[in-house]
């Protein structure tokens, strides 16, 4: 018997080993198969995408705007997304190595840029990028700061009419100005309104928006160009005098200060930042369901009734933006042009 | 004030807030001990894990972070001249050298308790003037920013090393390294090479963990052992294993010396408070100033005890100082506090001057935690840091390829960039060079952190002033840094002379004194 069981076995065992070999071949077929329907059934019907955390590349430090108004929305972009996201902090190169590095990433909806405009567009004019704008495509915009400007509470002027009128009574940059860099938008709108008017102010780059309204406090200089919302911060200290834009939607939160057209009759253009969600534009093309997901959800988010809640909480329900990825794809390459007219302006020397 | 501390005690002492800050103290002390990671790391990690808690928690978590990194920072530069932390790379100078003697532990048990006291002096001071200090930062424009990075600078090159002209020549390389970057004004790339991570200036932690840990691999490498006896292992008893004793000894070494452990939390506080200088530079001028003013100046870097202090005391130090324009203004002076700033947001508060009116016993009560988890230091860092003085009794053929991992591993992962790594490697090789020729690594460290910030506030101020170089001598804080900036330059000539009369009227011959 205990032979038999023996040959039995080793029989067994030998014929294991066919079955092996034979078992091997239909691996390999079902390892062909499974990766067909893994290549085409979710081109068909979606996969199950995201299966890992999505990260988000953040272009500034962290603790900056853009990563605090990320921070804000990522909860809800999680639940709507059914995924984790991460915030991976690339600043350098004045966004460009943000940029460079979700453009030259895999469009597979695993890396998101998170970046500011117009600083966005201005990268293409000041910096030599290795990527265009045709690399990368929005999601859209999740915030925006339109543009005041702000001198002391205890400052002469109650509005930038008696302020301009001021400076031209002076001799040129007596009143200075600070701004975050010279390649923001803040700095454009302070050239534009000095071409305007016909003043020379003294601009100063403080190198941030922080230092920026710093300086203001400090006394060094008498005037800063700021977000509505970013410059809440020095609120107390400081008054609003005008609104760089084209109606002041958010009277409460400044001062009730008329728009700079309204008070010096001027054709100003608006100055507006905005945050915004960029991806590998070829994403569209190789993954188009999970860039679908990703709006929706990115979208989803920014309507959830919790989100647009804690954000009113704060006072910065107005903020918050949502504009769809065309046409806000098309407002980004009309940006490009329209800045591109202030090339000479922004890199002379 | 005092109804505000009243109203800021329960909130400490709830079991939450007092488990977060034991929590943060562990977290911070891993991230400030692993090379590459700091504070600012660990707490843009958790942040989400805050959501959920109460604002003054989460605040008080992130306190117990940045005390405990910046204890943290200080144990591998003193075991393997490895720092943790920016700030720590003025502790290596004499912490390491008294490791390399035998004497870890103790200088461990130094850094401890200076932590310890540098931090509860410096939150206690916070605490009783945080109002009146608050417009402090506000003085600070360009101008005096400028100067005290120019103060920085002149410190280090004076004091740090006792080659001025080495140290000039140290430093010069680190101004070079320093305008690799786009320009301040204008924004136009220079010397960056066409590589877009130099815009914003070489990045500072690969190269402060090429010159300090990289480069003292080189020399490790080639040693039998890291500790000259390590015989003694054998007759140590437990106490001593554990670190107990080298912990009792660091506290008698610590308090024998009220007046440095003062000197350096003003130092720290007053730099902590001034935006954007950092630790880094805190600790080296903590160091320089206690150098110049030490009775045995040339002992300084060979082990002994005050360099440890000044430089950890004032590490502390700077929390307390980083957390006044932070809650009063609302403006943050470094990442850490930014990131902080951003957990108010998170919570539905408005950062700003406000917060100190509203807020009042929440911005205390994390004031006390800043004091509570630098006494916390004191248990929770003998536990931590007890295994990790076993370090130094690993043979120097494992020890150099473990710490040369972690250093790659934690500079690649500030970024996740290969960049990163070699600029630490090619700056290991800088510091090989250096460190044979005899020139002091300090200077350029610190010229690479300051260049950059007196460069972009010369320009502001220049511009500010439309060419009026009378603009640098227009404040009142102006004219008390010119000041101390001539006693720099002067002190060590000066000294001489002195002493060269004292001796002289001690030597009733006339003889020149030896």
């Amino acid at each position: 018997m205990n032979h038999l069981k023996k040959s039995e076995h080793y029989h067994l065992k030998g014929g294991r080993v066919v079955k092996t070999t034979k078992c091997k071949g239909k691996l390999f077929n079902l390892v062909w198969v499974t990766s067909i329907l893994l290549v085409v059934v979710p081109a068909a019907f979606g996969d199950n995408f995201p299966e890992k955390p999505v990260t988000i590349v953040v272009s500034t430090s962290p603790g900056g705007g853009l990563d605090t108004a990320i921070r804000q929305l990522v909860p809800f972009f999680e639940k709507h997304l059914g995924g984790k996201l991460v915030l991976q902090y690339q600043p350098g190169g004045s966004t460009a190595v943000a940029n460079t590095i979700v453009a030259k990433s895999k469009p597979d909806g695993y890396m998101i840029d998170a970046v500011g405009e117009p600083h966005y567009q201005l990268t293409f004019i000041t910096q030599k990028v290795s990527y265009t704008i045709d690399d990368l495509i929005p999601m859209g915009p999740f915030s925006c700061d339109p543009g005041v400007y702000r001198v002391r509470k205890d400052a002469p002027w109650n509005n930038l009419k008696e302020l301009i009128d001021y400076a031209k009574s002076k001799p040129p940059r007596t009143i200075k100005v600070s701004v975050s860099e010279r390649t923001s938008g803040n700095y454009l709108a302070v050239k534009q309104l000095e071409e305007a008017t016909g003043v020379t102010f003294n601009i100063v780059p403080f190198g941030g928006g922080n230092p920026a309204r710093l300086a203001l406090l400090g006394g060094q200089v008498d005037l800063t160009n700021a977000g509505v919302f970013n410059s809440l911060s020095i609120a107390e200290k400081s008054k609003v005098i005008a609104v760089h834009y084209q109606e002041n939607r958010w009277p409460e939160l400044t001062d009730h200060a008329r728009t700079v057209n309204q008070q010096l009759g001027t054709k100003l253009s608006n100055s507006i930042s905005y945050n915004a969600f960029w991806l590998p534009a070829k994403i569209k093309t190789e993954f188009p369901d999970r860039y679908k997901k990703l709006v929706k959800a990115f979208h989803d988010a920014l309507t959830d009734k919790e989100y647009v809640a804690q954000m009113k909480k704060l006072g910065l329900e107005a903020q918050v933006v949502r504009e769809d990825p065309e046409p806000h794809d098309r407002a980004s390459r009309e940006l490009l042009k329209e800045l591109e007219k202030y090339k000479d302006l922004l890199l002379a020397k | 004030m005092v109804e505000n501390i009243l109203a800021a005690l329960p909130i400490l002492f709830s079991v939450k807030a007092i488990l977060f800050v034991g929590l943060g103290l562990i977290i911070g002390f891993i991230f400030g001990a692993l090379p590459g990671l700091s504070s600012s790391n660990a707490a843009a990690l958790v942040l989400p894990m805050t959501i959920g808690m109460d604002l003054d928690v989460a605040l008080i978590f992130f306190a117990g972070i940045y005390c405990g990194a910046q204890y943290g920072g200080s144990v591998p530069a003193i075991l393997v001249n490895t720092p943790g932390t920016p700030g720590a790379a003025a502790t290596s100078l004499d912490g390491y050298q008294m490791t390399l003697r035998g004497e870890a532990a103790r200088a461990i048990g130094i850094s401890r308790m200076a932590s310890m006291l540098g931090g509860v002096v410096s939150g206690v001071i916070v605490l009783l003037i945080v109002g009146p200090i608050s417009t402090i930062a506000l003085k600070f424009g360009p101008a005096e920013l400028f100067l005290v990075a120019f103060l920085g600078l002149t410190l280090i090159s004076t004091t740090v090393s006792d080659d001025t002209r080495k140290s000039m020549l140290s430093a010069a390389l680190g101004f070079l390294i320093a305008a690799m970057s786009g320009d301040p004004y204008y924004g136009a790339p220079r010397l960056t090479f066409g590589f877009m991570a130099l815009y914003e200036g070489l990045p500072f932690v690969p190269v402060l963990v090429g010159l300090f840990a990289v480069t003292e691999m080189f020399f490790l490498c080639r040693k039998e052992s890291l500790v000259s006896d390590t015989g003694s292992r054998v007759s140590a008893t437990l106490i001593e294993i554990l670190g107990i004793k080298g912990a009792f000894d660091g506290i008698v070494d610590t308090v024998k010396r009220p007046f440095l452990i003062l000197s350096a939390t003003v130092v720290g506080l007053v730099l902590g408070i001034t935006p954007g200088i950092g630790t880094a530079v805190a600790n080296f001028v903590s160091y320089g100033l206690a150098k110049g003013f030490s009775k045995k100046p040339e002992q300084f870097g060979k082990g002994i005890p005050e360099g440890i202090i000044a430089s950890e005391a004032c590490d502390n130090a700077v929390c307390g100082g980083a957390m006044v324009p932070s809650f009063t203004l609302g403006l943050p002076g470094s990442t850490m506090t930014a990131i902080m700033l951003s957990a108010f947001y998170l919570h539905g508060v408005l950062p700003g001057p406000q917060v100190m009116v509203k807020q009042a016993p929440m911005v205390y009560s994390v004031l006390l935690s800043i004091i509570l988890s630098s006494i916390l230091i004191l248990p929770l860092g003998i536990v931590l840091s007890a295994p990790l003085l076993y370090i130094v009794y690993i043979k120097p053929k494992y020890l150099v390829p473990i710490i040369l991992f972690l250093c790659t591993a934690g500079v690649y992962s500030i970024s996740n960039s290969m960049f990163n790594v070699f600029v630490m490697f090619i700056f290991g090789f800088v510091g090989l060079l250096m460190r044979i020729n005899h020139i002091p690594a300090p200077p350029l460290v610190i010229a690479l952190i300051l260049g950059p910030i007196a460069e972009q506030n010369f320009v502001r101020a220049y511009l500010l002033a439309d060419g009026d170089l009378t603009y640098f001598f227009s404040s009142f804080i102006s004219i008390i840094l010119w000041v101390i900036i001539i006693a720099a330059v002067l002190f060590k000539p000066l000294m001489k002379v002195f002493r060269g009369v004292s001796k002289r009227k001690g030597n009733p011959q006339g003889l020149p004194g030896g």
